[in-house]
């Protein structure tokens, strides 16, 4: 959306320019807050740090600061997440619902003592994740990052939910093969 | 729910380009999802928009309650009726007793009266149209059943006047049960609650849950720009030592180093971290009915430049910790916090204000030590929202009484509202 479709749409309607925008961006947002407060937060808890964005980004535009909303979203959501962890930190480590008890170790105990960089761990990862093409990189990262259920995936991605089970397994196969071969290993 | 312990995790915290990369592979919001977020923001937006109306229209911003259902003045010649009223209903329960004392020889009963629901309550305002200040006893009404009184003025005494004054009546939500009909609250044969307090001053008690809210922020989450000399820092490091899951199940084999900045603390309100320390208890024990984290780790240690010193799990509060070092106060802050983004005190208490404040408080049942809050704000779809809150006084100061606070309903606001 452009800024002077944004405009046009808060002329007509500021209700529907909201959503609109919550529809452009929120996949965004909801990224950016999940990544800091997937260890520490609900997922009420998270939901309600991306509206806390989002209604900044509403008042924000009422007043005339915005020139570039993503830009701005980007900013807030990293601070009010960081905010929002502060608060949380503390609570119980983050749990989530997995459908299927025999896919819990797929992704579990690799061995990580050779990396003393986190940062170097992620970009390994998501590095073999995408090199593993689609719709596998997707549903391995709904899986085991978003904690998303088979058939929550299947429906993204037009399959079924066995479909997306067997999927998921021999993608983390492949991951594994791959990540054995730089290093990092179950 | 099952635990997850699996190497997507390192996946958290990302910045920029991995940021993006992951953002790529985000799901969509559904349409369930994004309505409900929809709904929140357009709340939020709305409380925060009328909020800043509002701070735009006071000239002298108030960050004591707003709202607060005001008085009439009363017509003069009210005050010698409701004097005569209460003097014929003196005199007539006397004369009874004096009679039943005559004829009985024992000690009398003295008659109760049926379904009066009026107590007699002592206003004074704080002036007329000749700025003198009047006193007027009052007697809300002689008539009503206890259930069906509506007295329209909440009546308090102010302390200035040396009168007793006895409880307000105002019938409010029963905080024990939502939505039902609200019980009268006040007893007819209870006597009158000897100096209640005035609306201003619960407005004072309300103003400082807000200040204190904002100190206590303030030293344990919020650096504020001008309580930190950055020219006078050390660092030392914090290694979390065992970072697990809930069960103990563990995350790292090896312990996460964390580099901390100790910034000397020139917050002026505290001379020493025991200062700070027993605020945070005290604030802890009077707001939020004793809860607190670990005050030994965030005041408690003792730290020098370049040492190491260990936690087990990461928690803030034990990471970024005050210490004290060369007869100084230093307070812990991340290496990565952008000290030229700092706000101000006035900024932040600004802000917290905005958010602490939305609403309006609706004050009831006020006594001598304590009284009731209802805080009840528009949800932006056309009903209200709120929060119950008991505040009182039991000689070491105020305090709130976290065990009866309770969320109001649209139908509890609208008692108010209506």
């Amino acid at each position: 959306m452009t800024n002077s479709q944004l405009k046009t749409l808060l002329r007509r309607s500021p209700l529907e320019a909201h959503r609109a925008l919550l529809a452009e961006y929120g996949s965004y947002v909801y990224a950016i807050v999940y990544n800091k407060l997937r260890s520490c937060g609900t997922a009420e808890d998270i939901e309600e740090c991306v509206s806390d964005v989002f209604a900044d980004l509403f008042l924000a535009i009422d007043k005339g600061e915005i020139t570039n909303v993503k830009a701005f979203l980007g900013t807030i959501a990293k601070r009010t997440a960081i905010d929002r962890f502060r608060s949380l930190a503390g609570r119980a480590k983050r749990t989530a619902v997995m459908d299927e008890d025999d896919m819990l170790g797929l992704a579990s105990d690799f061995n990580v003592e050779q990396m003393s960089d986190n940062n170097e761990l992620r970009r390994i990862l998501l590095d073999q994740i995408e090199a593993l093409g689609e719709p596998d990189s997707t549903i391995l990262i709904e899986k085991f990052y978003y904690n998303k259920t088979s058939s929550e995936i299947a429906e993204r991605v037009s399959m079924t939910a066995s479909s997306v089970r067997s999927r998921c397994t021999r993608a983390m196969q492949r991951l594994r093969t791959s990540l054995s071969a730089v290093g990092i290993t179950k | 729910m099952k635990k997850i312990n699996n190497i997507f995790d390192c996946l958290e915290n990302a910045e920029g380009s991995e940021m993006e990369r992951i953002t790529n592979k985000t799901p969509q919001l559904d349409d369930k999802q994004l309505e409900r977020i929809l709904d929140m923001s357009e709340r939020k937006y709305n409380i925060k928009k009328r909020n800043e109306i509002n701070t735009e229209m006071n000239e002298d911003y108030q960050t004591a309650a707003e709202g607060v259902e005001k008085y009439t003045k009363r017509p003069v010649w009210h005050r010698f009726a409701a004097t005569a009223a209460v003097l014929v209903l003196a005199g007539g329960i006397t004369a009874a007793g004096l009679r039943l004392l005559k004829d009985r020889n024992e000690v009398p009963v003295v008659p109760t009266i049926p379904n009066i629901a009026a107590t007699t309550v002592v206003t004074t305002t704080d002036g007329n149209e000749n700025g003198t200040a009047e006193i007027t006893t009052v007697t809300a009404d002689l008539s009503a059943v206890v259930s069906d009184t509506v007295t329209t003025d909440t009546a308090v005494s102010n302390s200035s006047s040396a009168q007793p004054a006895a409880q307000t009546t105002q019938p409010a939500p029963n905080p024990d049960n939502s939505g039902n009909t609200p019980a009268q609250q006040s007893d007819d044969s209870a006597p009158a609650a000897p100096n209640a307090l005035s609306e201003d001053q619960c407005r004072a008690v309300l103003k400082q849950v807000t200040d204190e809210h904002v100190t206590y922020e303030e030293i344990v989450q919020v650096p504020i720009k001008e309580y930190l000399d950055l020219s006078d820092t050390f660092t030392a490091t914090c290694q979390v030592t065992r970072d697990t899951f809930a069960d103990g199940h563990p995350l790292l084999d090896e312990p996460n180093n964390i580099e901390v900045k100790f910034v000397h603390y020139v917050d002026p309100k505290f001379n020493s971290i025991s200062d700070i320390r027993n605020f945070v208890v005290n604030w802890a024990d009077r707001w939020n009915g004793g809860r607190t984290f670990n005050t030994d780790k965030m005041f408690g240690q003792s730290i020098t430049p370049d040492q190491i010193y260990s936690t087990e799990l990461y928690i803030v509060e034990d990471i970024y910790v005050y210490t004290e070092y060369n007869g100084k106060i230093y307070r812990g802050i991340s290496t990565d916090l952008n000290t030229d983004d700092l706000q101000s005190h006035d900024q932040y208490y600004t802000s917290e204000c905005m958010s602490l404040r939305w609403g309006n408080d609706y004050i009831r049942n006020i006594t001598d030590s304590s009284f009731d809050d209802y805080r009840i704000s528009e949800d932006g779809n056309g009903g209200y929202y709120g929060i119950y809150r008991y505040y009182y006084n039991d000689g070491s100061g105020w305090k709130e009484d976290t065990s009866k606070q309770r969320q109001l309903n649209n139908s509890d606001c609208l008692q108010f509202i209506q």
